[in-house]
């Protein structure tokens, strides 16, 4: 009683002093925070914006700060019948997409199982298909390619597609045992009493309701294998050439404005995709995810 | 109960793993026939309605439909249809297309579906929502949307688990009687899960209490409210004041003993279960059922003595707490008597359920004995 009757009327003052100290730490904290998303930006579009400049500098030489001279002549060269990054783009794109078929049908029977088993079994299982991605990658590739080269997969499409598949594999089975948690047991048993058989109840009920997270799981495989290097160099190269490995010698032999042109195309799907997956996953799915 | 057998359980089990759920149980329903399933929370009338739906396998037992054995039949060979607790319609279809998804299945003509689901959407006063998403509807709607997709297949079984639990108290009342009309005009033979003791007493022509994965009573609502067969059943139908006493039989007179009692004793008829029974019981009445009195009246019945704990009002009626020796019990009034003040409750013989003491303490149980000792020593 006798402490509240004393503090009331410092209680003005003690706001006022808050007021003024108030303001200037509150400018200072915008100022930070301008600061460090400024950075950020810098950090992510900065070396956007140089690839950006190179695919459109004709030429370019130390110590200039810009191009001395600017136009599309690359782009002409990139995609001349003689330039081969057609040929490495079809040939990127349709690995990419026999990895998303292999790694979707191996993923969704693989994800509904695993969705309807209990959940300490399902943990392990996720996790066991986590554990190649804890190798260094180097050593697995090279064995993969030894593998492959004793039953003659090593250069060709099949062998690539496959190599791809071993790691899309993890997301796509993550993601789709997501997705097909998220899909309420009831709405399944509504189907089977209404008079579905299981199959029906699957494909009338459980894919539809599974499909965007499973769309969501494709273009991340999709992606991966577009830009996936390391797996393509050992059990490709030099027969299948894809787009990354074009990047590769392009950079590799100083041509810049080749390995810029390359890297846009690489990035252009990639963003379009990242927006296409935002939309699908929800948040039921993702809170889902690895669980 | 019906002269023809139209559902018939014999024996079921259903257990998860080790846990037997259900236990041997025997239920015959005949065709037509509104059965609630009722109880607690665990007492196995879910699992009951789901082992009917074929979503889960008996242990043993057998489950017949017309004489046709089905326990074996998976969900979609059953002919039944479920409305569920959560309705679960489909998020991905529309109104229409979540109706007349079972006779799509069963390869309907499209424009037979139609015709059918246009009626069953009239039926259920749901007209023109037919092509919306069922994510835009109302909680009342999606529950109409839920009914009307079991009864567009006309279901010969109609299994119901708790379909009105997520409904607004108010909704809650009009869609009983909705669902209660519709059963008995399509003449379908309906299973309702319920906990809520009002509305199985009004919907069902015939309610199952369990209790613990067993049949505790079967009867009709005004049977099982009437002559509870357990202390169970009494309690859980309301009866929920229980009063220790001692009782000894005597041809068709049961004859009760209790400092409670005015003069220490009390008489009134024998219930068929007691028929020689001697020894502690529990007498369970309504808090309605009771009646504070001013001096001893006549008529069959028992009377307390007892002393006022506090009064309130919840409305129409005035609920007494009130001390009757170790016990307190809740008595209605029509009258507010005060704090404190010594009262008469007169319980009529038809509202008062005598049975066996079962949860009675030990030392309760030696006070009884030896009241009893003495009454037969002298």
């Amino acid at each position: 009683m006798s402490s509240s009757v004393l503090n009331t009327p410092a209680l003005p003052s003690s706001t006022a002093t808050h007021l003024t100290t108030w303001l200037p730490s509150r400018a200072l904290r915008l100022l930070l925070r301008g600061l460090a998303l400024g950075l950020l930006a810098f950090a992510v579009f900065g070396p956007l914006l140089n690839m950006l400049l190179w695919t459109v500098a004709e030429s370019w030489f130390f110590p200039n700060k810009l191009p001395s001279a600017y136009g599309f002549a690359y782009w002409g060269r990139v995609f001349s019948p003689r330039g081969n990054a057609v040929e490495s783009l079809v040939n990127s794109v349709s690995i990419a997409v026999g990895v998303v078929v292999l790694s979707l049908s191996l993923a969704i029977p693989a994800g509904y199982a695993l969705a309807r088993l209990k959940l300490p079994m399902r943990s392990l299982v996720l996790l066991m298909f986590l554990v190649p991605q804890a190798f260094p990658n180097l050593p697995v590739y090279m064995n993969i390619a030894r593998l492959f080269y004793d039953v003659g997969l090593n250069g060709t499409y099949l062998g690539v597609v496959l190599v791809h598949t071993v790691h899309g594999l993890v997301y796509a089975i993550w993601i789709a045992t997501a997705a097909f948690a998220a899909v309420d047991h009831a709405l399944e048993e509504a189907a089977r009493i209404s008079g579905a058989g299981p199959l029906r109840t699957f494909s009338d009920i459980t894919l539809p309701l599974a499909m965007p997270g499973l769309m969501a799981s494709a273009v991340f495989v999709f992606l991966e294998s577009l830009d996936e290097f390391t797996a393509t160099f050992f059990v490709g190269a030099p027969e299948v050439n894809t787009l990354p490995l074009l990047l590769y010698t392009a950079s590799a032999g100083g041509n810049y404005q080749i390995a810029s042109i390359t890297a846009l195309i690489l990035l252009v799907p990639s963003i379009g995709f990242m927006l296409v997956v935002e939309r699908l996953l929800r948040a039921d799915v993702l809170a889902k995810v690895g669980q | 109960m019906t002269s023809s057998t139209f559902l018939n359980i014999q024996g079921l089990s259903v257990g998860y793993g080790r846990n037997a759920v259900l236990s041997g149980i025997d239920l015959e329903l005949g065709q037509g026939e509104f059965i609630a399933l009722l109880g607690s929370s665990g007492c196995g009338k879910t699992t009951l309605l789901r082992t009917l739906a074929g979503f889960m396998q008996p242990s043993s037992g057998r489950i017949l439909v017309a004489g046709r054995d089905i326990t074996h039949n998976p969900p979609e060979r059953r002919d039944m249809a479920l409305v569920f607790q959560s309705y679960a319609l489909w998020p991905h279809m529309s109104v229409r297309q979540n109706v007349g998804y079972g006779l799509k299945v069963r390869g309907i003509p499209r424009s037979v579906i139609g015709a059918r689901v246009d009626e069953v959407l009239t039926m259920l006063g749901l007209d023109g929502l037919g092509d919306r998403p069922v994510t835009a509807l109302s909680g009342g709607q999606r529950q109409r949307v839920a009914l009307g997709r079991a009864l567009a297949i006309a279901p010969q079984i109609l299994l119901l688990d708790e379909p009105l639990s997520n409904l607004d108290a108010r909704i809650r009342l009009t869609v009983r009687h909705e669902i209660r009309s519709l059963q008995q005009r399509l003449g379908i033979t309906a299973v309702h899960v319920t906990h809520d003791r009002e509305e199985a007493m009004v919907m069902a022509d015939r309610i199952v209490i369990l209790n613990q994965g067993r049949i505790e009573q079967v009867g009709s609502p005004e049977e099982l409210y009437r002559h509870p067969a357990s202390a169970f059943v009494a309690t859980f139908l309301g009866a929920d004041n229980v009063i220790r006493l001692h009782a000894e039989t005597e041809a068709s007179t049961l004859f009760l003993k209790g400092d409670a009692l005015a003069g220490g004793a009390g008489v009134v008829p024998r219930p068929e279960h007691l028929t020689g029974y001697r020894g502690p019981v529990q007498a369970h009445f309504r808090s309605d059922e009771a009646e504070i009195v001013s001096g001893s009246s006549n008529g069959a019945g028992i009377e307390l003595l007892g002393i006022v704990k506090h009064a309130s009002y919840p409305g129409g009626i005035w609920r007494h707490a009130v001390a009757v020796g170790d016990e307190e019990i809740l008595v209605d009034a029509k009258n507010s008597h005060a704090q404190g003040a010594n009262v008469r409750i007169r319980i009529p013989a038809d509202a008062l359920f005598v049975f066996p003491a079962e949860a009675a303490t030990q030392s309760e149980m030696n006070e009884l004995q030896r009241g009893g000792a003495t009454q037969a020593a002298a």
